[in-house]
């Protein structure tokens, strides 16, 4: 008789016949062991601008080695990433990789970072933590950008290793998440609240999906949920949607929607709220919350003008939350 | 209006460009330095399963 294997890593709680494959197309059971497909094996490495994941609040100005294996434990319809979260990864060019390659690819490159990003590093579970445990005592900053739909076990044994998060918070609502996503609200919730507990960096992002998630009320609801639980101090990032993968059949986010989201996101009382996807507007900059001081200003990724000292205000001297050093 | 010089010219940066992307051609592997096709996938012991005696449903 075949064993069957319950992977524990996410609350999808895939029970897997022998030869059978998780959710995430990347875990297998293979006659009674949980294996993972996607060590050391990323179809992605790029260097990118850090501002890229997004993260505003971390080392500004900086590049990012950025590295992303096959697949992901949520479908959102409106993925940008599509062909390689949606995909197994003998169906794509992968590269040899192991940790400590990645971690002196990006001393050599100059990165201060690494980032496990572009589909999901829930899903290169393994990959992600051991090259952040190689990375930290080398110097780099280990910085993921993710669903955060995990469970909190390998949770807590992640957030030992790495520096800073952005999870992508997609909606306020169970119908968004299980209707856009297939997944569910209140373990991303979970998960957030257990980031900030344990002292790491965290940023969000919402991306505003017209006729989805683009009412006042859902973003007043979940800048109250972000109020009440992680505080006026975590950047939230509000990205406009452009048609992809299964959602083509929708329009661009109107500008003026992004825009307004920030200004109810302040109003709100959330002190760094940002567009994205918007590369020229004001919004893209960093302002001091008690003065108003214009402290980074940003066009796109690129940082034009940094004014903080050492993580401070230069005329108020307000300490500004972030990795500035 | 017919330029004789014009042509010349035109025609002259055609091959220039056709040249150079010929000659270039040995040289696209420099673009993919550290990319090894893909000849299998292999399993490491993945973290965080448990053997099930049963499946749901």
């Amino acid at each position: 008789m075949s064993t069957v294997v319950e992977c524990t890593l996410c609350p999808r709680r895939c029970k897997l016949i022998d030869g059978q494959r998780g959710d995430c197309r990347v875990r297998i059971n293979l006659e009674g062991k949980l294996q993972t497909l996607v060590f050391g094996n990323p179809c992605s490495v790029h260097i990118d601008p850090i501002e890229k994941k997004p993260f505003y609040h971390v080392l500004p100005g900086t590049r990012s080695f950025s590295i992303a294996t096959a697949g992901c434990n949520l479908h959102c319809k409106y993925c940008q990433n599509w062909q390689i979260s949606q995909m197994p990864p003998e169906e794509l060019e992968n590269y040899d990789l192991v940790p400590a390659s990645v971690v002196e690819k990006a001393l050599a490159t100059n990165c201060r970072t690494i980032a496990y990003t572009y589909s999901d590093p829930v899903v290169f579970f393994e990959y992600t933590l051991e090259t952040s445990k190689i990375a930290r005592p080398r110097g780099i900053l280990n910085i993921l950008r993710t669903g955060a739909y995990i469970e909190e076990e390998p949770l807590r044994e992640l957030l030992e290793h790495v520096d800073a998060i952005n999870v992508d918070f997609k909606g306020i609502t169970e119908e968004f998440y299980q209707g856009m996503s297939g997944g569910h609200l209140e373990p991303v919730l979970k998960a957030m609240k257990l980031i900030q507990k344990q002292g790491v960096w965290l940023e969000l992002t919402n991306l505003i999906i017209p006729t989805w998630n683009d009412k006042d009320g859902d973003i007043k609801l979940l800048c109250r949920w972000i109020m009440d639980h992680l505080g006026p101090n975590v950047p939230l990032h509000f990205s406009r949607f452009w048609p992809q993968h299964q959602l083509k059949n929708l329009p661009p986010t109107p500008e003026e929607t992004i825009i307004r989201a920030r200004q109810i996101a302040l109003q709100t009382g959330i002190r760094h709220t940002y567009v994205g996807n918007l590369p020229e507007d004001d919004g893209n900059h960093t302002y001091c919350p008690e003065d108003g001081t214009l402290l980074i200003r940003r066009v796109g990724y690129d940082v034009l003008e940094n004014n903080l000292s050492d993580g401070r205000c230069p005329k108020c001297n307000a300490k500004i939350p972030g990795l500035w050093i | 209006m017919f330029n004789d010089q014009q042509n010349r010219r035109d025609f002259l940066k055609s091959l220039l460009l056709l040249t150079a992307g010929l000659l270039s051609l040995p040289f696209k592997n420099l673009f993919s330095f550290f990319r090894k096709e893909n000849k299998s996938v292999v399993g490491k012991e993945a973290k965080y399963f448990r053997q099930a005696d049963h499946l749901a449903g």
